[in-house]
Formats: C-alpha cells, sequence, structure tokens
C-alpha cells in the first residue's frame, strides 16, 4: 500500500526539522514496514505556467504547430504536436537546459527548419497521470512565469511504500489517518479529531432506498445515505492527482470520492445508484447455494451458503465486502446514488474472498476487523467532499444505521511497574500515560495499577491484554533505546542430545572418507517410489500439494537418491554420496512415524566384479566401527531381498540379531531400466535403530604374555562357498584357535568351478607357549575337520 | 728381519687404505691384514722362531697396529658408507607435487554446516537442542502458538495438509510447545530442522527449507534480556560484533514481537549492493512469549516470562556461503556439493 505523506499532514502538522530518510526510519522503527519512498514533484520548480499567445501552422508539417507563449519575463516560441487548446489558455512550459524525470533533456532544437525554444508539457510528462493525450491544461488564474510547484503544491510529496504483511494485525493503519494518529503519538503532537455534525447528514423526506440486514451476527453495523441531483463528472485535480499518486487510477468523481475515502479512513464504500435498485430496497443476506453474480470485473462468481450478498428486487447485486455486481455501481447517467459503507464480519469476508478468488482493496481491509464507529464518519467525509464539489447536492430522509454483531469494549487493567519490568527499563509514568493518551486510550489509575479502555479502533484485533500495552509503549518510547541486559542464569550444563551426536558422528566419519552429502525433498509422488516396488502402506498424502512431483511423504530415501546417482553420472563416474533424512509413514496402529535412515552410495567405473560393493562394505563397515556398532554381520539377503536389489552382490547387516539394513548392486535388470552406468553400490541403515543399540564400549585388555603360532592352507572349494562358513568351521574346531584370516583367493584354469582360498589360521594359548606337537596336531585337526566337510587342501 | 717386514706391513695398510674408494676395498683391506690367514696372523706365526725379548717387543708392535688397523678400517668405512648414503639418497627424485593416491575428502551439506555451528554455539551458551516431527498437528503448529482458527497463517495456501487433518509443519516454532511441556523452567532450548509451506519454488523460495527456533524462560525476562541476547548470538555467528535494530513485528506467538535487522556487515549500514542500499538486513523474528502460549505450554505467565526467536538457516547459510540461488540446496548436484570440500 503506498502512502502519501502531505494526505497525512492534513491531519498532523509535521515538525519541517524532520527529513524523509528520518520520518522513514520512524515509521520502520515505531509502526510498520517502509519497504522503500520516493520524492515526488521536485521536478516541478523548473517548470513554469505559460499562457498561450498565438498559434500558427508550421509551414513545413501539417501535423505540428508552432505556439507563442507568455511565461512572466518573456516570450518564447515552441513548436508542438497537440492540439487541444486555445489561444489564452495556460499550459506547463519546459526551458531549454532543464532535465525532466526519466532523464529528459530539454533542448533548443531545429524541427524541421523552425526553432523551437523549450518544450510544452502533457500530463504523464509531469507524472500527474498517464494521459498523453494533449497538453496540461492549467488553471486559469495560475499566474504566467510562476513555477508548477507552486502552482500544485500537493504534488510535492513523499510517496512511502508499506509493506502490507506488517500491518495485518493493525486495521487502523488501513487509511491515512491512521498514520497521522501514530506520528502525533511519536512526536507527541496533536492530530484533527474525527468529528462529525449529525445534522450534516439529515435530509428532507423519506430516504429513497431501504435497507434490512438479515444476518446480523455477521454485520457489526451497516451505513448508508440516500443522495440525488448529482452528476457523474471528472473529479477536481486535486482528488485525481492524490489517487494518482498513492497507485489508483481516477475513474469518475464518485467512483473516486468513495475510493479516496476508503485510503483516508480505511473504510471501503459503495455508490450504488439509487435509480437502478429495483425494489427500492437492498437486504443483505446469505447468498442461495448456487448464486451466481456478474462482478464488476465482468467475470462470474458462483456463490454459497456462506458468502453475504446484497440483494435488489432482483437478486444479489453485491458480494457483501468483496466486489459490486456489474449493475450495481454508477455509471454516466447516473443523477442519485445510495452510499454504502458498512463493516463485516473478518472471518466470513475472507472466507468469501478466498473462496471466489477474489483479494480486492476491500476485501483486504474488512478481513482485518475494520472499526465499525468509522463508517458513519467515512459517508460524512464522503458527503463533505461531495458538497464542496456539487454544492446542490440533496440528501434524501435519515442515514442507515443498523447495529449488529456488537464489538465489546475492553478494559485492560495493567500498571507502570509491569511495563517497565517487561520493558528491562524503567519508562516515566509521564510518558507512559502521554503515548496511550495520544493513540486514543483512556487512562484511569489506582496507585500502581492502570486501567485502560482501548479505544474502537484497536478494539477489533490487536489490542486485548497487558502485553499489548508494553509493545504500544514500547515501540513509540523506541525499542532502540532499551539497554541490552545480559539475563542471569545459574551455570548449568545443558543436556545434550545425544541423537544429534550420533548423526553430527555419522555425518564426520562418511566424509572422511569421501562421501559429499545430499538433501533430497521429503515429498515425493508414488510412481517415483513405485519404481522400487515400495510397499503402499501407511504414506501419508497431501491434501492440497502444488506440485504433481510433491504430492506425499517419501517412505524410503532410495527413489530420490537413485536419481541423484544418476544425474551425478553425467559429471563423473567416480563418486561417492550419501543422504541422512527422515521417511515417513503410518504405522499398522496408525502411528505416524519418521525415522532416520541412512543411505550410502559409491559409483565407479567398472573393474573387477564386486569392486563397488567391497569398497562400499569397507566404508560402511568404517561407519559402524566408529559408532560402536556391536556384533556387525553380513548375511546373505535370501527373503530380505527386493526385485532391484541383486541376488548375489547384495548383504543384509546384522548388529547381533538385530537387522539393520541392506547393502546392495542394482541387478542387471534394474540397471538397465535405471539407466545406471558403471558399478554402484548402496548401504541403507536404519539410523535410528543404531542409535538405540547398546554400543560396544572400549575396553583395555593385556597384550596376550605367549607368543601365538600361524600357519596358512589353501583350499580347493566349490566356487560359490561363503568364506564365513568355513572360518567359522575352523574356529570351532578348537579353543586353542585365535584368528582366522581371509588371504587370497583365485580361480584355477583347471578347475572351472572351483575356487583356490588361502587362509591364515593362528593357535594361541593364555596360559603357555604351545610346543610343536600340539600345534602340529592341532593342524592336523582343522584339515580333518575341514576335509570332513569337503573342503580339500589345494 | 720380522721387524722390517712389519713396518712394512704397516707402511703398505697406509697406502692401500688411503687408497681404497668404497667398501668391497675396505672388505678386501681387512681380510688382507686382519683375517685369519692374513698378514698379521702370518707374521704372528713366525714369532716363534725368535728368542723371548724380542718376542715381547715384535708382538707388541704387532698388537699395536692391530688396534690402529682395526681404528682405521672402522674410520674409513664410515666415511665412504656416509659418501655412499648422500649417493644414493642425491638419486632418489620424487615429484611431490603429484598426489598418485588422490585423497578424497567428502562435504557436508551447507545447511549441516549452519546447523552443526549454531547448535554448537547454542549448547555452548547452555542452550538443550530439541527435536520434534515434521507432520504436526494443528494444535502445536497453530493453536498452541496463538494462532486461532481463521488466522491467515492457516490459508490453504500456506500450509500442507494431509488427509487425516494433520499437517507438515510450516515453523520450528512447534519445538516451544514440545519444550515447554518436557522440561521445567528455567529452560532454554533450541530446535532446528526442516520446514514446509506450500509455495512455488524459485531463487529464494523452495517448499521445503529449514529454521532455527529458540526460547528461553525465566522469571522476569524482558526485552532488554532479548536485545541483549540476540547481539550476542548473532556476534557469534558472524564472527564479529553485530549493531542489531528491532522493529515491531508481527507473529502471533510473541507480544510485544519484532523483527530484527542487523546492520549489513559489509558496509556497516550505510548502505551497499549487497544489502539494497538499506544499510539493514532482515535476519530474523522474535519477541516476548505470548501468554496464551506459554498457557499452552503448561507454564504460568504470572509467574514467568520468556523470550523466542526463528530464523531461516537457508538464507543463513547463503550468506555465508555465497549462495544466490535456493534451488540447489536439494538434490545432490556433484558441482554443487564439491564446492563445499575444502581443497
Ligand atoms: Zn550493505
Amino acid at each position: 500500500m503506498k502512502i502519501s505523506l502531505n494526505w497525512i499532514c492534513d491531519f498532523i502538522e509535521l515538525n519541517t526539522d524532520i527529513s524523509t530518510k528520518e520520518l522513514v526510519e520512524t515509521i520502520t522503527l515505531s509502526v510498520c514496514e517502509i519497504e522503500g519512498y520516493q520524492e515526488t514533484g521536485t521536478h516541478l520548480k523548473n517548470i513554469v505556467v505559460a499562457e498561450v499567445l498565438d498559434i500558427k501552422p508550421h509551414p513545413k508539417a501539417e501535423k505540428l504547430i508552432i505556439v507563442e507563449v507568455n511565461i512572466g519575463k518573456s516570450k518564447q516560441s515552441v513548436v508542438c504536436g497537440a492540439k487541444n487548446f486555445k489561444i489564452g489558455d495556460k499550459v506547463p512550459y519546459v526551458a531549454p537546459g532543464i532535465t525532466l524525470p526519466g532523464n529528459i533533456k530539454i533542448e533548443k532544437a531545429e524541427v524541421r527548419g523552425m526553432e523551437s525554444c523549450g518544450m510544452l508539457c502533457a500530463e504523464d510528462e509531469l507524472y500527474f497521470s498517464d494521459d498523453h493525450s494533449g497538453l496540461m491544461l492549467l488553471p486559469q488564474d495560475a499566474i504566467n512565469g510562476c513555477a508548477l510547484d507552486l502552482v500544485f503544491p500537493d504534488q510535492v510529496d513523499v510517496i512511502m511504500e508499506v509493506d502490507n504483511k506488517s500491518i495485518t494485525h493493525r486495521p487502523d493503519l488501513w487509511g491515512h489517518y491512521g498514520f497521522a494518529r501514530e506520528l502525533g503519538a511519536i512526536y507527541r503532537l496533536p492530530v484533527k479529531p474525527l468529528v462529525m455534525k449529525s445534522e450534516f447528514l439529515k435530509g428532507e423526506g423519506k430516504g429513497i432506498i431501504d435497507v434490512d440486514v438479515n444476518c446480523k451476527d455477521l454485520v457489526p453495523r451497516f451505513c448508508g445515505l440516500s443522495v440525488s441531483n448529482v452528476s457523474v463528472t471528472d473529479s477536481p485535480s486535486f482528488i485525481q492527482h492524490r489517487l494518482t499518486r498513492v497507485g489508483l487510477r481516477p475513474i469518475n468523481n464518485l467512483v473516486d470520492l468513495t475510493n479516496y475515502v476508503m485510503l483516508e479512513y480505511g473504510q471501503p464504500m459503495h455508490a450504488f445508484d439509487a435509480e437502478e435498485i429495483p425494489g427500492n430496497k437492498l437486504t443483505v443476506q446469505i447468498a442461495e447455494e448456487g448464486t451466481r453474480l456478474m462482478t464488476l470485473y465482468n467475470k462470474e462468481v458462483t456463490l454459497g451458503q456462506n458468502d453475504m450478498t446484497i440483494c435488489d428486487a432482483n437478486g444479489a447485486s453485491v458480494v457483501a465486502g468483496v466486489i459490486g455486481g456489474l449493475n450495481s455501481g454508477v455509471n454516466e447517467k447516473t443523477t442519485s446514488i445510495f452510499l454504502e459503507a458498512a463493516n463485516w464480519d473478518p472471518v466470513a469476508i475472507r472466507k468469501t474472498s478466498t473462496r471466489i478468488g477474489l483479494r480486492t482493496d476491500a476485501s483486504q481491509r474488512f478481513e482485518k476487523a475494520l472499526d465499525p464507529e468509522i463508517s458513519m464518519l467515512a459517508i460524512y467525509k464522503a458527503v463533505k467532499i461531495l458538497r464542496r464539489v456539487m454544492p446542490d447536492i440533496k440528501i434524501s430522509g435519515q442515514p442507515v444505521d443498523i447495529r449488529g454483531k456488537e464489538i465489546k469494549p475492553i478494559r485492560i487493567k495493567t500498571s507502570f511497574s509491569f511495563i517497565s519490568k517487561r520493558l528491562g527499563k524503567n519508562i516515566e509514568e509521564d510518558e507512559i500515560r502521554s503515548i496511550l493518551t495520544h493513540l486514543g486510550f483512556t487512562l484511569k489509575e489506582e496507585g500502581n495499577d492502570i486501567y485502560l479502555d482501548v479505544p474502537t479502533h484497536r478494539r477489533t484485533k490487536d489490542v486485548s491484554i497487558p502485553e499489548d500495552i508494553v509493545e504500544e509503549i514500547g515501540r513509540i518510547h523506541g525499542f532502540n533505546n532499551i539497554t541490552p541486559i545480559a539475563p542471569l542464569f545459574p551455570i548449568k550444563t545443558p543436556a545434550f542430545n545425544l541423537e544429534h551426536q550420533f548423526r553430527a558422528m555419522g555425518r564426520t566419519v562418511l566424509i572422511k572418507t569421501g562421501f559429499h552429502e545430499a538433501y533430497n525433498y521429503p515429498l515425493t509422488n508414488q510412481s517415483s517410489e513405485d519404481r522400487f516396488s515400495i510397499v503402499p502402506k501407511g504414506i501419508m498424502k497431501l491434501l492440497n500439494p502444488v506440485a504433481d512431483h510433491q504430492v506425499q511423504m517419501r517412505t524410503s530415501l532410495l527413489p530420490h537418491f537413485v536419481d541423484t546417482i544418476k544425474n551425478n553420472q553425467k559429471i563423473t563416474l567416480d563418486f561417492r554420496v550419501f543422504e541422512l533424512g527422515r521417511i515417513y509413514y503410518k504405522d499398522s496402529e496408525s502411528q505416524i512415524k519418521e525415522p532416520h535412515k541412512l543411505i550410502t552410495g559409491l559409483s565407479k567405473t567398472k573393474s573387477s566384479l564386486g569392486d563397488a560393493f567391497f569398497q562400499l562394505k569397507s566404508y560402511t563397515y568404517n561407519l559402524m566401527i566408529r559408532l560402536q556398532i556391536p556384533h556387525i554381520e553380513w548375511l546373505p539377503l535370501e527373503d530380505k531381498r527386493t526385485e532391484f536389489q541383486h541376488k548375489h552382490i547384495s548383504a543384509a547387516i546384522y548388529s547381533d540379531s538385530q537387522f539393520l539394513g541392506t547393502i546392495f548392486s542394482f541387478s542387471p535388470e534394474y540397471m538397465d531400466r535405471l539407466n545406471i552406468k558403471g558399478d554402484v553400490c548402496i548401504a541403507e541403515l536404519d539410523f535410528d535403530k543404531m542409535f538405540l543399540l547398546e554400543k560396544r564400549e572400549f575396553t583395555y585388555k593385556e597384550p596376550p604374555k605367549y607368543p601365538s603360532t600361524r600357519f596358512e592352507i589353501s583350499l580347493l572349494v566349490p566356487q560359490r562357498t561363503f568364506y564365513e562358513t568355513i572360518a567359522e568351521l575352523i574356529k570351532g574346531v578348537d579353543p586353542l584357535v585365535s584368528k582366522v584370516g581371509f588371504l587370497d583367493v583365485y580361480f584355477p584354469e583347471e578347475h572351472p568351478d572351483k575356487k583356490s582360498l588361502s587362509i591364515s589360521i593362528e593357535f594361541r594359548s593364555r596360559e603357555k607357549t604351545l610346543d610343536t606337537e600340539t600345534v602340529n596336531e592341532l593342524q592336523d585337526i582343522v584339515v580333518q575337520k575341514l576335509a570332513e566337510a569337503d573342503y580339500n587342501l589345494r | 728381519m720380522i721387524k722390517q717386514n712389519l713396518n712394512t706391513m704397516g707402511q703398505s695398510f697406509q697406502s692401500e687404505i688411503e687408497k681404497a674408494t668404497n667398501i668391497d676395498e675396505i672388505d678386501n683391506i681387512k681380510v688382507k691384514y686382519l683375517g685369519k690367514k692374513g698378514k698379521l696372523a702370518d707374521l704372528m706365526k713366525q714369532l716363534k722362531s725368535l728368542d723371548k725379548e724380542e718376542k715381547i717387543e715384535i708382538g707388541k708392535q704387532a698388537n699395536l697396529f692391530k688396534t690402529q688397523f682395526q681404528d682405521q678400517i672402522k674410520e674409513k668405512s664410515k666415511q665412504l658408507k656416509r659418501v655412499k648414503f648422500d649417493q644414493q639418497m642425491e638419486n632418489e627424485w620424487v615429484d611431490i607435487t603429484l598426489d598418485p593416491i588422490k585423497t578424497q575428502m567428502g562435504s557436508l551439506h551447507p545447511i549441516t554446516m549452519v546447523q552443526n555451528k549454531l547448535e554448537y554455539i547454542f549448547e555452548s551458551m547452555g542452550f538443550q537442542v530439541l527435536d520434534g516431527p515434521h507432520i504436526e498437528s494443528e494444535y502445536y503448529n497453530f493453536e498452541a502458538l496463538n494462532i486461532p482458527t481463521h488466522h491467515p497463517a492457516r490459508d490453504m495456501q500456506d500450509t500442507f495438509y494431509f488427509e487425516d487433518g494433520n499437517l507438515l509443519r510450516t515453523q520450528t516454532s512447534t519445538i516451544q510447545i514440545r519444550g515447554m511441556e518436557s522440561l521445567e523452567p528455567p529452560l532454554r532450548i533450541i530446535g532446528t530442522g526442516k520446514v514446509f509451506r506450500c509455495e512455488r519454488t524459485d531463487a529464494s523460495h523452495d517448499s521445503c527449507f529449514h529454521q532455527l527456533e529458540g526460547m528461553m524462560v525465566d522469571k522476569n525476562i524482558s526485552v532488554a534480556h532479548l536485545i541483549h541476547f540476540m547481539k550476542t548470538m548473532l556476534s557469534e555467528i558472524f564472527e564479529s560484533d553485530v549493531k542489531v535494530r528491532l522493529r515491531p513485528g508481527y507473529f502471533p506467538f510473541v507480544e510485544p514481537g519484532f523483527e530484527l535487522d542487523m546492520a549489513c556487515l559489509l558496509c556497516q549500514g550505510k548502505g551497499c549492493s549487497v544489502c539494497s542500499r538499506v544499510g539493514w538486513i532482515e535476519l530474523l523474528g522474535c519477541g516476548m512469549t505470548h501468554p496464551n502460549v506459554l498457557k499452552a505450554g503448561g507454564v504460568d505467565p504470572s509467574k514467568y516470562s520468556g523470550f523466542a526467536f526463528g530464523m531461516g538457516m537457508d538464507r543463513l547459510a547463503m550468506m555465508r556461503y555465497g549462495i544466490t540461488d535456493i534451488r540447489p540446496l536439494h538434490g545432490g548436484n556433484l558441482n554443487f556439493m564439491r564446492r563445499f570440500t575444502l581443497k
């Protein structure tokens, strides 16, 4: 919303020492956010009034004329293209050497052989309006040579852009008057009060239009007045210029009038053509389901049982508080009007405006909960302006004033000491009194206690508790005038969040081994999840998604992560990534779960079979050891395997008997289907489960006193024999077997279905050095047991 | 005769050892003179034929030679070894500018880095780090935070709702209520994490972003405390003494509520292109906790007061690392992630 400083100054006389920058900062720091400001009209001091003395045709150009003007001190001759003026008219003149806004430099020039000294301007060139149809015609009484900033002092203004979001809770700031009141409190200056002479609105006879309000609980107030003997023309230039400056387009005197009053008080109004109201009666009522109405914007809306309408004998003609119907307003032929200024229930207006998808200047104000007390004041102001322009207007009958839902008075009990204590600064009692009085509060004091009556313009929404008063005093006093004070707190270490620390540790270990951390969106869609036949159970679906690819919560990190891998393979084949994040689902008891999962991925150029798998296994092992996970085991997936996982290059990861996750390469079919290249392995771990495991603790054991004896064997075994099976067998032979280790594997050509596995075995006793005899015996038993299981020495 | 031989031997040893240029030669000399069948041993054998006095004299002389030879051999071989090793080292040259093993360092996500840092700062100031669910009830996200049913913030265009009436939290402020419910005042808590808004995505807006929420509740907490705390906290975060200003801001869960601006670190408030010539950067929202919120958390507002603050971590990360577009924060593109590896 744009506000004009001159307009504000209609109600308050500000000290001229205050610079614009200072004023804007003051409003920002004490009232609401000013996003920017513009000083207008400064160029007008270089433009003067010129009287047209003579108009001659241009000898060489049919479309041009030569105008001779009197600019007070001298006469000038200017070549001009416009034709909307005559001898004796006054027009704006710019002398050569002057630069107009938009960096237009005026110079002495020859236009098709004729000298032109300076320029005569249209309204748009001087920022009065966007009219470029002809020269701007100045008032006849303007003195030749007088600078335009003196002819139009209101044009020299400061236009401030208010951030609408910063005044959502302030119904009183949706018009200029509210800002005047705020500045009055800040600078402790008087502000012209809003008073009304009610006789002024009393007319003769009976009112032309009757009004009925059927839904009074949604209409705090409905005011209206019938005015006849009006005519539709352009507004006075003063009003047109003001509206233009704050970004509104002038339409005609009656529409401009309602807009002008709205911008001044914040109260939206509507001017009906009183002769175009069938039945001469307006009824405010809830719309019937399916009511259709063609709006001013030529857009049809369908209303329902929660929408209020203003109806005439032919049905709904206005969507109450939002927009008028196409035929409800005034037109060129209008001679009598019904001015309406109502106060509507903010929630109802909000709902209607959301439902029909129309946010208007009116609805935007009504949904802030306006003060019903300004409704009649608005009508009064409108009639005052109207009468100044058209002294012959007639008011018919009495003003309509129907009150519905009552806005209850609010009295707040607080105290001087509470205000100071909450602000952390001692504020003088006099200052508190003065601020509150300027803001419109009425004070009653009893000792230290204060009883405050909240003014009507602050009562509808934001002021109801002592803390609100703290804010009023704080912002007007200036929050930045409060000296910071360190809070006093006992020294105490906080309870550390061990889960956060556990996850942080996991991340640190991973990045040290070359993994990059990725974030993917927790929102996804079913087709993305379907690629991995993820069980569609307990999916959390959004009611109001905004994009097709974000309609539900992910139930696995895998789908997006695969895309991450795929996309990055366009950059390189060699990389490692991970994501540590939540998945979301409803469990069988309808409880929402958000467990943390870790997914790691390793991509590399293809070399030997299982290369990526072994590398990722090693990193995963490293991670789990660092996280103190006990007894890690890697077992075939078997029935835990899903279609996309490779039948053989995959494993389930266990700690003791707890299943923690899987590590796998994709099946050849999925590699092809997902279009993944090179050698890729992925591991998924349940991070929350890992956190809950009882961790391995570091305990020191004395190094063994007696030496071990080591021997190596090579076995020729079927290719698909797990090393771990053989190692377990050897370990079980005798308690003296202290260590079994993998040395090497190779595939001898002469035995195509076998592999040669080299294993090292260590014997050690904790009591003595083993003698050769015992060692030989142990060796024999090992070999024998292996042979019994059909694992023969090579 | 023998005596003369002995002297000759001494001379020839001297000349040979002086001429020796490598360790092998020294070994040969050692064998030749000091070996079992060496010259000195030979000479000793001849001693038998001499009379007693001569035997003693020559024997003494021979022993003297033996020690002298040994010492000289030791010294010479030490000297030659040094030459040899020096030569070897001279020949051993590698290109130390190569990195053939390629140490790979990964990277933390910029949001993780900012979050870690913030959590560290707050923990060291005695704050407890809390967690909360992303899928929340209307109660925790709105009602308990003094956002009544028809407040604009509840509009369908802002909040993602689920079919069961739950929603995706739109703010980490939910942590205030959960914190007060589970802890007794005085309390100091923060919560970090993802929040969601149904907004169309552009360079500075995303449907999923990250916030930090903090709260302090005790007896007699005032605006003066809030300002002091904000200044201290931001000075820690930005590692320099920052200037802040408060202006009125409306958040239903605080009263009074503020927008906090920080003086632009680049121009110190004078105005530059980074701060759009305003000199101030809008950084966070904060305020004194609304009594209704304290009540909802089970804290008696007549005994306690508190303040709360919330800020966007995405913006902080973008400011800190010079990221100009919010969108690459999601998706895990290597070209983006690799920027966060220190090389
Ligand atoms: Zn700056």
